[in-house]
């Protein structure tokens, strides 16, 4: 099902890898790299952030392109009688985008704060127990006679004699 | 003995309602009973099924209800609760898009792909089996739980596609083209990846036929994905080169399909993928990325390319439009292969399937 006089007549055409063609290549590369999806990792805090960057910004040049000439013609009208009240609201919107992107930074770098200090608290609570459970067998060979002979006063002195009768 | 069929969406050209409007003639023929019932009833097709809250079994009968698994439906936790009064419940899993590749476009669907997902979890314990489009499709349900499973691909009529094609539209497409006709066929999706399309057509257009046109064909699922595709054929300079047709009828489908020399297909997830299917009954040549389903669909009857950068993807067109033994090889590998996916086929697979279960 082609056209094949079309098909014949591409067979003889030699392609173009000039230097411009090139430079156009890489261009798509980019620009197609841009619209990708990806994986989110619901613990990607920074992730989310870039997420809520990337659709902070409107765009108020709204596509026109349509397969009907009249619709697009009406279209273009449309985007030409409107663009300045459009733009009046994009800045509006763009302006909190920005403002929520800044607030996000905020806290983003907030909770990063916390959590290396939150690191760094862990580290030293670790080197303090470390410390304490290498002392803990020198005090309790130091202490231990003096701790039984308490232990078997504090029985005589709870029981009493008659118990024991 | 009944055998009824569940679906969310009943719609009009639509891959799955056309699926469950075969499944039930296939049951009928075969001597069943069989009603279709849908949450969402579009268009005209009042008549051939009926809001799924009026179902109600008749006392004492015997009846399969076989629910069409391919997004999320409050219809889901009706079908539980049928299963846990005792009835019991096939399915037929089409696939669900993941979430992700909504969540940066359309974070409301992205959403509602989760739960349908976690209602594909919850169905798992009460389907005594389910069927799967490919077997891309029954690793997912493996993944999910279900214990039984078998694969039966889509049921297509594929000779709907030898219909006289809209004389008007093919008349101006003759006309007004003269380079190669890339064509496309799928929903503007972020995960069928039409931008990708943009990007090799752009880049073919620049290295090998400065005349190629490329017709994106399909309903919208995502506005903002949709506009960034038209954006992006605005900054590749592309013009009236590329052409986004939204939904269009079955005639002038066929039109576009007529003129087409390649159909290019980079999609990253498909649980089966029709448009290939209709391109090798239709003697046009596929290009596709092998992801998902897409390589078991075409079985070797395509170019199937591990990478999608733009450059590669061209060459590869520019060599399945070139006229030659490669690509009538193409297309006969593809005619050969759509004849494996008939309705006689597919209709006697899935058949002997529900037949498979009743016999136990």
């Amino acid at each position: 099902m082609s056209n094949d006089s079309a098909t014949a007549l591409r067979a003889s055409r030699r392609p173009d890898f000039g230097a411009d063609a090139l430079v156009y290549i890489e261009k798509v590369r980019k620009a197609t790299k841009r619209l990708r999806s990806y994986e989110t990792n619901p613990e990607d805090v920074r992730g989310a952030l870039q997420r809520v960057r990337e659709v902070s910004g409107f765009n108020v040049e709204v596509p026109v392109l349509s397969a009907r000439r009249e619709v697009q013609f009406v279209k273009t009208g449309v985007k030409r009688l409107s663009g300045w009240y459009m733009a009046y609201l994009a800045a509006q919107l763009n302006a909190f985008g920005a403002t929520i992107v800044r607030l996000g930074e905020t806290l983003v770098s907030r909770v990063e704060d916390l959590e290396r200090n939150g690191d760094e608290l862990a580290a030293r609570v670790g080197a303090v127990e470390a410390r304490l459970s290498r002392l803990e067998p020198k005090t309790a060979a130091t202490t231990a006679p003096s701790t039984a002979a308490s232990t078997s006063a504090k029985r005589s002195i709870k029981k009493g004699p008659s118990d024991e009768g | 003995m009944r055998v009824d069929l569940y679906l969310p969406g009943f719609a009009p050209h639509d891959a799955i309602s056309n699926h469950t409007l075969q499944t039930r003639r296939g049951l009928r023929e075969a001597g069943y009973g069989s009603h279709i019932w849908a949450e969402h009833i579009v268009g005209n097709l009042g008549r051939e099924a009926r809001p799924y809250q009026e179902d109600s079994p008749l006392p004492g009968e015997h009846r399969l209800l076989i629910y069409q698994m391919s997004t999320g439906s409050a219809m889901a936790g009706w079908l539980r609760s049928r299963a846990r009064a005792g009835e019991e419940i096939l399915g037929h899993y089409h696939n669900i898009t993941p979430a992700s590749y909504f969540a940066r476009w359309e974070p409301h669907i992205a959403l509602a792909m989760d739960n349908a997902r976690q209602e594909l979890y919850m169905l798992a314990p009460h389907t005594a089996l389910s069927f799967a489009d490919s077997a891309y499709n029954e690793e997912e349900l493996v993944d999910c739980g279900y214990e039984r499973t078998l694969v039966c691909p889509l049921l297509v009529d594929l000779d709907e596609y030898h219909r006289p094609p809209d004389r008007a539209t093919l008349d101006r497409l003759r006309r007004q083209r003269e380079g190669a006709q890339w064509l496309f066929v799928g929903r503007v999706a972020p995960n069928k990846c039409q931008h990708d399309i943009v990007g090799a057509f752009a880049v073919y257009r620049r290295v090998f036929d400065p005349h190629a046109h490329l017709t994106l064909v399909g309903g919208g699922t995502s506005p903002n994905y949709l506009a960034a595709v038209q954006r992006l054929i605005g900054e590749l300079d592309l013009g009236d080169s590329v052409e986004i047709l939204g939904g269009v009828g079955d005639a002038e489908l066929l039109a576009h399909w007529s003129v087409a020399d390649v159909f290019v297909c980079l999609s990253e997830h498909e649980g089966f993928c029709v448009p290939v299917l209709e391109a090798m009954e239709l003697g046009v040549p596929v290009v596709a990325y092998g992801a998902a389903a897409v390589p078991e669909t075409l079985g070797g009857a395509g170019v199937v390319l591990d990478d999608k950068d733009a450059l590669e993807v061209a060459k590869a067109v520019d060599r399945a439009c070139r006229p030659g033994p490669a690509r009538d090889h193409l297309i006969k590998a593809g005619r050969e292969r759509a004849a494996i996916f008939s309705l006689a086929n597919t209709s006697k697979a899935l058949l002997a399937g529900i037949e498979g279960y009743l016999a136990g």
